[in-house]
């Protein structure tokens, strides 16, 4: 997860916002018991997770405030803890530990090694109560990873393995709902994160599965108009199923993030190529 | 949409003659002119707008055409299309696989295996490329329009919720809060 599932701020209200740092606060709090070093991990996709399960099994929360060495100088009101925030929690810290271990095949870095090492001190505390769902992630994180490496070249095959990677973690109880949110989340980062990439990822020669489609673009302007207009079209379908889905909770934190937060997102990145497609790419 | 012939109530495979005949009638019947000052006029004009596309398909002469052509019972085509209804999609993506992509129904059927299992990205390409190759075909044009109207009514819900692009404040804008503010100096209200 890359932290893309944020709100759109400037719609947001103020008490709302104050609950989505507090449940941020509470996670990280979460974490910490368990050790130091995953705290370094979070980011907001998890929050929403965490919104979505909070709402999906209707936990009462209870608040508290303290002192954390983040923000040493004012006091923070945090979520204590209840059973979807530890899952949560112990779920961002497996999901780490796999995507460090991908970073480490993928690019060879030292830090990552490290803190793969580090982490594996902590894990088989943790995956004692799921080990299921664990190893089916696992499993299709290997899967994930020989689809990189042969350079596969259907993006919905690479994106659709994605999304099963966080249907599994979504599931809490093996619900089925939030199987398919979980699904449509994936595809939808796994999407954004290829348009975002894409610059970068053909500068360094590195797999990016939009390769395949707009690789014979680079002399066509109109073709590459076309491709990003499919590529639109599709984001937005994979939100509006989102959408239906969510929309059920009657919860507007959640409706702010999806259909505002990341329908900004998608936007931005896609402005983002646009702008730079021609320009970039030509230099190199 | 509902199929053009109910909306013009007339019977399938009916002449062009009695197509026009009907739709003459309903225009008549809707006609915007008739219902001025009548609460009712917002419906009539949705029913006309209706009745327009209704008509527009079904004298094009593909649409006709191709509600004529009925598959042969061997066609490969009708026993993928058995398959999808059974759900068995893989059998209907064998099927498909063994057959040349050359038609433009290849390109149709395919996409809606892709459709069925959630592969949006893939089905959108498939339903463009059958699309392209019968733009005629009023089945092909509808599975691509779809896609469409859902990422407009999408994003038009994230316009409606308050999500305004950045780049709102032009020279329009401007000049309207410049005009604004004389309006506050001349009352001597203001400035």
């Amino acid at each position: 997860m890359f932290g893309y599932v944020v709100p759109y701020k400037p719609e947001l209200r103020i008490r709302e916002y104050e609950y989505y740092k507090a449940v941020y606060c509470g996670i990280c709090l979460q974490t910490k018991k368990i050790g130091n070093i995953p705290r370094v991990f979070l980011n907001y996709d998890f929050v929403f997770l965490y919104l979505i399960l909070k709402e999906h099994f209707n936990i009462q929360e209870e608040f508290g405030t303290t002192r954390c060495i983040v923000h040493p100088k004012k006091k923070r009101v945090f979520v204590k803890s209840n059973p979807v925030l530890e899952y949560v929690s112990n779920q961002m810290i497996m999901l780490s530990f796999l995507k460090l271990y991908d970073d480490y095949i993928d690019e060879k870095h030292f830090v990552s090694l490290c803190l793969y090492k580090m982490l594996s001190l902590y894990i088989k505390k943790i995956t004692r109560h799921y080990s299921d769902s664990f190893n089916k992630v696992k499993e299709l994180f290997r899967n994930q990873l020989l689809l990189e490496k042969t350079e596969c070249q259907n993006i919905d095959v690479v994106a659709h393995n994605f999304g099963q990677i966080l249907a599994e973690i979504f599931a809490y109880n093996d619900d089925q709902k939030l199987k398919e949110i979980g699904f449509y989340t994936g595809v939808w980062i796994y999407f954004v994160d290829a348009i975002d990439d894409y610059i970068d990822d053909v500068k360094k020669k590195r797999y990016n599965c939009l390769k395949y489609y707009l690789q014979r673009c680079r002399e066509d302007k109109t073709l590459f108009e076309k491709e990003v207009d499919i590529l639109k079209v599709s984001l937005d379908n994979y939100l509006a199923r989102l959408n239906e889905l969510v929309k059920g909770y009657n919860n507007q934190l959640l409706d702010n993030i999806v259909q505002l937060g990341m329908y900004s997102k998608t936007q931005e990145v896609i402005n983002k190529l646009k702008a730079n497609f021609f320009k970039e790419l030509k230099l190199s | 949409m509902r199929d053009p012939y109910e909306v013009l109530g007339v019977r399938k495979g009916a002449s062009k003659e009695e197509i026009k005949k009907a739709y003459l009638e309903l225009v008549k019947k809707y006609h915007p002119d008739k219902f001025r000052d009548n609460p009712l006029r917002e419906l009539a004009e949705e029913k006309l707008k209706e009745i327009n596309e209704a008509y527009n398909i079904l004298m094009n002469d593909k649409y006709t055409e191709y509600e004529y052509s009925t598959y042969d019972e061997t066609s490969i085509y009708k026993q993928v299309r058995d398959l999808i209804i059974q759900g068995n999609l893989t059998a209907a993506e064998n099927l498909l696989n063994q057959n040349p992509r050359n038609e433009a129904e290849w390109f149709y059927l395919m996409g809606i295996i892709y459709q069925k299992r959630g592969w949006i990205n893939q089905a959108y390409r498939y339903f463009i490329e059958a699309y392209s190759r019968d733009p005629g075909n009023f089945e092909y044009r509808r599975a691509k329009e779809q896609f469409e109207t859902t990422s407009r009514n999408y994003e038009w819900s994230a316009y409606n919720r308050g999500y305004r692009r950045h780049d709102d404040c032009n020279i329009c804008t401007i000049c309207q809060i410049i005009a604004c503010w004389e309006c506050c100096c001349d009352n001597d209200v203001g400035c």
